[in-house]
This record gives structure tokens, sequence and C-alpha cells, in this order.
């Protein structure tokens, strides 16, 4: 499926203002305000009183934003996230359809309450606050970090319309996956193969890259990430989170196709017929190329906006 | 329950007294006393009437006592197989559900007139077909006597596939990620070690057997099996934490702690990140670390006693 071009999903800890003011100049095209494992229990206050400024600052960086909740708090954790800007929401630890019910269903009341709809496309002139669709609804994004979780996928999917994306989050850590002497993270291929094939049954975009035991994934150098980028898009990820704003740098140009292969793909398009799959892969490539130099353009019109 | 302790266990032939009198002095962590693939039709009879000599000479080493039925005839097998002493009953091709229902039942009842406390007798479902494959969480979940699960491989897995084995590739990806995602889902141990490329099939491969051991606990696997006495030593060694890792494992666990008071989820320990999680697998590691040296302390008490006792008797 085709959704947002969301090549790098920066998550960055609320509390934290420097990381903040990082994430606002690091092009990420998703800024993930995180109120979850990266904030400890004492600052949980600090950082959801953060929030409402931070979409802003996000959106007027040309970042489309989603808050990462904790599910054991997670009301408070709405209540201080659904503001004017927001996009959506990640649910990490998910392990039953309940509580991905419960998430809609406080949506559905804070939405309704504040008046708030998912905005429209960064740079998009349409005005936020138009008649409310169904595409307008905010977006669960599930962070499948869990056995349970990952078992029950096709369950939790479908248990909210509002589920457009799905990644594994940190899966490795979660469940204890550990380096194999290949250097591949034990059962990553298979549960990232496994993400994937669901993600598309269901059309919903899969969110990840194809990480490996040596670079400790979200928090990965400038080689590895980009490598787990090329990669991840190769395997049918559509775009990766990560931890650092070092990351999102090499996670843009990781999840758009180079130049070469754009020119290659042309030219399997004047050799191939229109019907075979070589040709249709190549035009989806071009089109997804295309795309992302429209949100690269769109993230430009609105940061020089903002510093008018 | 704490964690079983299952780093070594040979399966070997009920009907053989040279393998079963012997069998205590193997240091394995668990003996699978089979009844199925490696005893003869015409011997089924009198392996069922070798349980109980079986579980006296395998307690001779503190090992823990496993009897392998055959998934055909649970009926004639279980009453053979469930006595005092008996820690779990292996049942081998597992393809449905049912089948370790009617086996928990059969194990239930037993329990009740052999005065063995009640679900204490564990059931390990091995799976060894596609069917079975296809049906792992039914079986995985069939019974709370089930507390470890892997994917099906090994030979009868291949037999059922129609392949080689021994090919220098992972044929089996798919059965083991489906195996181990369901022990996670259900909270199991999870079975099944790191795959390493093995292409003679030789089953006492000592030098392999470290390897795999060893990068099976590097990657977070705890349990081992095999057939031939010369891997037993090494799966020990290897899925023991070493003292280095214990003593790494301590220090993070300070230093998480440390974190935590200063109100920080995270930090950089001499250039690696130490988090929740790190904190977590320290934890374990540290756990695991003091359930190994206790089993090998009674391991190695059992068989000292018992080898001053035979003293005595000669």
């Amino acid at each position: 499926m085709r959704g947002s071009v969301r090549r790098s999903w920066l998550i960055v800890p609320a509390h934290d203002n420097d990381r903040l003011a990082e994430a606002a100049s690091s092009s990420a095209d998703v800024v993930v305000l995180d109120l979850q494992d990266t904030v400890h229990d004492s600052r949980k206050h600090e950082a959801r009183d953060n929030i409402r400024d931070a979409i802003s600052d996000m959106r007027d960086a040309g970042s489309e934003v989603f808050v990462r909740v904790d599910i054991e708090l997670i009301y408070a954790d709405l209540v201080a996230s659904v503001w004017r800007g927001l996009t959506g929401i990640v649910l990490p630890g998910v392990t039953n359809v309940e509580q991905v019910m419960d998430a809609d269903s406080i949506l559905t009341d804070l939405e309704s309450q504040r008046g708030v709809v998912k905005p429209p496309p960064v740079g998009d002139v349409r005005e936020a606050d138009d008649p409310r669709g169904p595409e307008q609804a905010l977006e669960i994004h599930l962070s499948l970090d869990t056995g349970r979780g990952n078992w029950d996928a096709q369950q939790l999917i479908k248990a909210s319309n509002r589920v457009k994306s799905i990644s594994l989050g940190r899966a490795d850590l979660v469940m204890d996956l550990r380096g194999e002497p290949s250097g591949d993270l034990h059962q990553m291929e298979y549960l990232m193969q496994r993400l994937i094939v669901i993600a598309n049954a269901l059309n919903v975009e899969p969110v990840g890259a194809w990480w490996r035991a040596t670079s400790r994934g979200l928090v990965a150098g400038y080689d590895d990430t980009l490598q787990a980028a090329i990669d991840g898009r190769m395997a049918g990820f559509r775009g990766g989170l990560c931890m650092r704003a070092r990351q999102v740098k090499p996670l843009n140009t990781g999840y758009t196709p180079s130049a070469d292969e754009v020119s290659h793909a042309e030219e399997v398009i004047t050799r191939e017929p229109t019907y075979s799959p070589m040709s249709g892969i190549a035009s989806d490539l071009i089109a997804w190329s295309e795309e992302c130099q429209n949100r690269n353009r769109s993230k430009s019109i609105v940061t020089a906006q903002r510093n008018q | 329950m704490p964690r079983p302790v299952r780093r070594s266990g040979l399966t070997m032939p009920i009907n053989n007294p040279r393998f079963v009198d012997r069998s205590w002095t193997r240091d394995c962590d668990y003996l699978n006393f089979d009844l199925e693939d490696s005893v003869p039709q015409s011997q089924k009879d009198y392996a069922r009437s070798q349980v109980r000599h079986a579980i006296v000479q395998g307690q001779k080493g503190a090992a823990e006592i496993n009897i392998r039925i055959n998934c055909a005839y649970p009926d004639a097998d279980v009453p053979a197989a469930v006595w005092p002493g008996v820690k779990q009953i292996n049942f081998p091709k597992a393809e449905t559900g049912a089948q370790i229902r009617h086996l928990d039942a059969l194990i239930t009842e037993l329990e009740r007139v052999r005065g063995i406390r009640s679900g204490t007798v564990r059931i390990g479902a091995t799976v060894e077909t596609t069917l079975g494959v296809a049906n792992s969480y039914e079986i995985a979940s069939a019974s709370p006597r089930i507390d470890a699960f892997g994917g099906g491989t090994g030979y009868d897995m291949s037999m059922d596939m129609g392949i080689e084995m021994f090919v220098g590739f992972d044929q089996f990806v798919y059965n083991r990620g489906e195996g181990e995602l369901i022990a996670l889902a259900l909270g199991l141990e999870r079975e099944g070690g790191v795959y390493m490329s093995d292409t003679t099939g030789n089953v006492g491969n000592a030098e392999l057997s470290i390897k795999r051991a060893e990068a099976s606990r590097k990657a977070g696997l705890r349990t081992g099996g095999g057939l031939h006495p010369n891997v037993v030593a090494p799966q020990n060694l290897g899925l023991t934490p070493t003292v280095n890792e214990v003593e790494d494992a301590h220090r993070v666990l300070s230093f998480f702690a440390e974190l935590d008071q200063r109100g920080e989820t995270e930090g950089d320990m001499d250039g690696r990140i130490v988090d929740k999680y790190e904190a977590a697998r320290a934890e374990e590691l540290i756990e695991w670390a003091s359930l190994c040296a206790h089993r090998d302390a009674e391991k190695s008490a059992a068989r000292e006693q018992t080898v001053a006792e035979l003293d005595e008797q000669n």
C-alpha cells in the first residue's frame, strides 16, 4: 500500500528540551514525541506538559507528529497528547485487542471534545479543520514488540480502523533477541518478513529497517543506518524508526530511491511491455521517488515559511 | 517452580542396559529414556517394563528424568511411563492439540493414582511434521504442563518434508521462527539452538557443539540436548554464562541503578548503551548463572554419593 512518505520516524523524549530542539531541525518525516521508555517515571508530568507546544513546533519544522504513549498510562498520556497538529499515536507493548479498542475509544472522545482531526499532509494548504471524514481520524501505529503482539498481529490491526502502520518497535530488546555469529539478530529476519507480509495483506504500512546485531538498531551510526534503510526498503519496509537525530539523514536517503535506481527503472519501462511485473515494479519505484521529492519540497516550503 | 536447567540431555533407548546403566555418569541435566524410535517394535513391551529401573539409574547422577513415548499409542505407553521421579513425558511428532489434551488427561489420572503431586509431570511436545508445524500454536497451548516449545527440525521433520538434511544452510527458518514466536507469545522457554552449518551429521561432534551452545547462549537461548555423550560437556559449558559475563552483568545493574536514581532512562557505559532492557538482560543472566551453578552442584553431589556407595558395596 502507499500512504504518506514517512521514511524516518525519530523518537524523542518529550521531557528533554535539547533533544526536542534537535528534532525540530532534523528533517525527520515523522517526529515521535515519547512519553514511554525514554521518559523516567519521575519526569512523566514534565514530558506531558511539553507535548502541546512540541506538536506545534515539529509541525512548523515540516514533520508529521506522533506521540508514543505508555500502554499502562494511556488515558493520562492521550489527554496530554490529543491536540491540533497531532497525526497519530504509537502504541507499544500491545498484547490484546481490548487495548487497541480502548485507545481508539479514548481518541474518539478527545477528538470530539477538542475538535481535533488529523492534519493534512505537511505543506498542504487544506485547512486542518475541514469537516471530519474517516481519513481525518487520528492514526494508531502499532509497535509490535512482544511475542503475543506479533503472534496476534492480524487481530490487533483489525481491532481499529485507525491502525495505518505497524512496526516491530524495539522487539529485539523487549523480546530479548540477541546477536548470532552471522551478525543477524536471532529470529529477526523471520519476524521482519512476517510483519511485512501481514502489513501488506491487511493494507497497512510496514515500518522498520533491516537492523543487524552489530549496529544496535535505533541508535546506530550513519553507515549502519543507511545500510539498514536500503536493505529495509528492498525487503518491503516503507520507513524506519530511530532514536538519534543523526540517523534521520541516512534513513531519508536510504528510503529514497537513488538516481541510478530511478534511471534504471526508466530504462526498464522503455524496454519491457507494460504488463510485465518488472515494468510495474519500475513504475512503482519512480512514483515513490517522486513522492519522496515532493515530501522534501513540502518540508522546505514549511520551514521557509517558519523562518520568514 | 524455579526455572528448570536443561542445558544437556541424552536421548537413549531404554531397552539397552549398556546405555541406561551408565547414564548417571554422563553429567546430563536431563535424560530422555526412549520408548519410541530407538526401540524396535518387538522390544516395546520390554522397554515399557524398564522405566522404573531407568529412573533409579538416572537419578544416581541427579539428572531430571524424561520418558519419550510413542505418539501412536499413548494409552499403552503413558501408564508405563508416569512414575514418581519422572519429571516430563516427551510426546514426539505432535500434530494436534487433541493429542496433547488426551496425554494430559492420562497423566492427571496417573498422578492421582500413584501419589504424584498434581500438575508436576510436564509434557514436552515435539513438532516433527508439517502438520505439526501448521498446528504449532494449538499444540503448545493445549496443556499447562508444557513449559517449553520450539520449532520443528531434525530427522523426522526432514523426512516429512522430503528433503535431505545437513545441506549446509538452514532449511527450517520458518519452523524455527514460528516455534520460537509461539513460545514467546505463550511465555514458554524457547527450545532450539542457533543454526550452524553442518554437512556431516556427526552427532558426536564436540567442537561444533560448543560453538553452537555458545552462540545459542549469547543469542539468549538456554536449552540443549543430543544423542551422543560427546556433546554433553560442551553443552553444559557453552550454555552456562562465563565468569566475565556475570561480572559484567553486575556492573550493568549497578550502572542502571545509578541512572534510575538520577531520573534517567539510559546512559553510556564504556561505549555501550545501558537501559532497562540491558538491565533486564543482566538480571536474567545472573539468575541463570546461579541456577546453572546450583544444578552443577546437585549433579556433582549425587555422583559423588553414588560412587561412595558403590565403593562401599565393593
